[in-house]
């Protein structure tokens, strides 16, 4: 079996040629083995499958890679404590934990060790009676869920869907400077066309206030992510750009971004457990 | 093919009305892949919950087709008229949304 990242560049690569299956992905045979291999490797998926008419003895399957972990995440101390104060994180959430790429397994370790962590830091804050919530804090954006709105001008959901399918097509696994800047391009088309004023009337679970309030983060998140990968001109984990082949010993750094003024600051800073060997 | 989703909709359970839509179909769809294309592609008003998609792990699309309790996600879309409303036996909160989460567990609002 081959590794995942060479899977996924040969799945991708097939597609691109156009032979890739009717759904953009590529067909994978279990036909050469018995069902009872397949029973004692999958168990009760098998029941499932069948349920659904599918039979893998007799037929190939469709399969196709999809972003289900991102290395990147918000930078946290030890205590899982970060700079928004009474922020606490655990799990995929916490930025920089595997490196460059993520072994098959860690995830449940980052959720049980961070979250454990994450748990006595809360309870230390509620003892020491700094929760750090503020209601005035909590405002503006708790006005921006109750506003009425009134419009329902712009479809948040194939708004959602349009960024959904940039981040998968031009900042997935392969990566090239033309193909980043288009997908800045559309980012930045994305949030304006959200505006500052949400849609919807704020009543109980409004479809379209909620997709808003979500996709003013996702377009956040989208652009950190597709600046720092732009920025970094070198191939390395699960960052690989075709424009720049191989790893570079200057770009053996983590990157941070930080919100400023409306844009996105980003920094280079030394890897953390080298930090901590030294 | 088509497939044709009469849907429960409104904020009070006494006063709500059915809408009617069509939607692409082919084999292995589920009902919520419906549901998705419809907010995408007719109304993004349309109010339902959902988390992991097609994992059967989140149990966040429970709802009523035909009379019967589904998953949205793990219910076959048919070529046929299938009727959609929210569970009759928990507190609505919109349209195909009901309030399913433990007591303890819920905000107060």
């Amino acid at each position: 079996m081959i590794t995942r990242d060479l899977a996924t560049y040969a799945i991708i690569k097939e597609v691109e040629a156009g032979r890739g299956s009717p759904h953009g992905g590529a067909y994978l045979s279990f036909e050469h083995c018995s069902e009872a291999a397949l029973r004692a490797a999958f168990g009760p998926v098998i029941d499932r499958l069948a349920a659904n008419k599918i039979d893998l003895t007799k037929m190939p399957v469709e399969v196709a890679p999809i972003a289900h972990y991102h290395m990147g995440g918000v930078v946290a101390d030890v205590r899982m404590e970060t700079q928004v104060p009474g922020l606490l994180l655990a799990g995929e959430a916490v930025g920089g934990a595997n490196g460059a790429n993520r072994l098959s397994g860690n995830a449940i370790t980052e959720a049980l060790v961070f979250g454990r962590r994450a748990g006595r830091s809360a309870a230390d804050r509620v003892r020491a009676g700094a929760h750090g919530f503020r209601p005035a804090d909590a405002r503006a954006a708790l006005d921006l869920v109750t506003a009425d709105g009134g419009r329902r001008d712009i479809n948040t959901a194939a708004m959602i869907q349009r960024l959904q399918a940039t981040m998968a097509d031009d900042v997935g696994p392969f990566r090239t400077g033309t193909k980043l800047e288009r997908a800045l391009k559309n980012i930045a088309d994305i949030a304006a066309a959200l505006g500052e004023h949400p849609p919807g009337d704020g009543q109980a679970f409004d479809a379209q206030r909620i997709d808003w309030l979500d996709l003013r983060n996702m377009v956040v998140v989208a652009r950190v992510v597709a600046e720092a990968a732009l920025r970094r001109t070198e191939s390395r984990g699960a960052h690989q750009r075709e424009d720049f082949p191989g790893m570079l010993p200057q770009w053996h750094v983590n990157q941070t971004a930080r919100l400023s003024g409306g844009g996105i600051v980003l920094k280079s800073a030394p890897v953390a457990a080298e930090v901590a060997a030294q | 093919m088509k497939a044709t989703l009469k849907i429960w909709r409104g904020l009070d359970a006494k006063a709500g009305h059915f809408e009617t839509h069509e939607v692409p179909f082919e084999p292995g769809q589920s009902v919520l892949d419906g549901l998705r294309w419809i907010r995408a592609n007719r109304d993004p008003s349309l109010a339902i919950r959902f988390s992991c998609i097609n994992a059967n792990a989140c149990k966040e699309c429970m709802m009523e087709l035909d009379g019967e309790t589904v998953y949205a996600c793990t219910a076959r879309l048919e070529p046929r008229e299938m009727v959609v409303k929210p569970l009759h036996n928990k507190k609505l909160v919109r349209d195909l949304v009901t309030e399913i989460a433990p007591p303890a567990e819920r905000f107060k609002g």
